[in-house]
């Protein structure tokens, strides 16, 4: 069994095409591995989840600025 | 992405409800999050954080856009509703009894759309006579004998694991 820095480094892996690089809020070289499954030929995304309501103003345009603040807070 | 293209609102927290719809956030549906003013979901501070937020929260809400709403505001919950108008899929993890209490309930949602489906998590379930309970995966494990099971008859009882270890 691999760890996570072995596994990154594993040619086989690589070939697979399992490594992701993934947005990160603190590493801009963040990588990771991807879900082994494909579905329809098609690598599952990796995607990172939104800070705190930061689509709120997108979705909910009419948000209260009281909620608006009450996020930050 | 099979899922492409279906819309997910999800008032869930913790690990259950967020694990479920990972799972449609990770084959392409949106997953919007829907959290409380003052600091959303707990699990955004549970275990060791990296950045500014915890390893544990990222594993379980990747790819999920995120929403604040204060539910007990008339207006906001509104805002909620409409939202429920377009989407295809509901999850809340609230005990039984609180969704009626805010005015998001099946009922509610459903008589706007017809076609949603509407998902409740709870630690019992939504009837019977635990249905009030609030627990997590530790209580679950105490109450139906595991933590005796894994560490040995008449010891005390082990930390929680894997069932049949």
């Amino acid at each position: 069994m691999l760890d996570v820095a072995t596994a990154l480094e594993s040619e086989f892996i690589q070939a697979a095409g399992m490594i992701s690089q993934v947005p990160h809020p603190a590493r801009p070289d963040f990588r990771a591995l991807s879900n082994p499954l494909k579905i329809n030929g098609e690598r599952l995304d990796l995607r990172v989840c939104s800070p705190l309501g930061a689509d709120t103003a997108d979705l909910v345009p009419a948000a209260t600025s009281a909620t608006k603040r009450a996020a930050e807070g | 992405m099979k899922l492409a293209g279906l819309r997910v609102i999800d008032l869930s927290v913790f690990l259950p409800g967020p694990y479920l719809t990972k799972a449609l956030s990770d084959h392409g549906a949106e997953v919007i999050k829907v959290e409380a003013p003052g600091g959303g979901d707990p699990g955004r501070r549970i275990g060791p954080a990296d950045g500014p937020s915890t390893v544990f929260f990222r594993n379980l809400n990747r790819g999920k856009k995120s929403v604040v709403l204060n539910l007990k505001d008339q207006g906001d919950r509104e805002r909620l509703l409409t939202l429920c108008d377009a989407a295809d899929v509901f999850v809340e993890s609230f005990r039984p009894g609180v969704v009626k209490r805010l005015g998001v309930d099946y009922e509610t949602i459903g008589a706007r759309n017809a076609g949603i489906v509407y998902c409740s998590l709870s630690a019992f379930g939504q009837d019977g006579p635990y249905r009030d309970r609030p627990a997590h995966d530790l209580a679950v494990q105490a109450l139906g004998g595991n933590g005796e099971y894994d560490a040995g008859r008449g010891q005390p009882a082990s930390d929680p694991s894997p069932t049949g270890r």
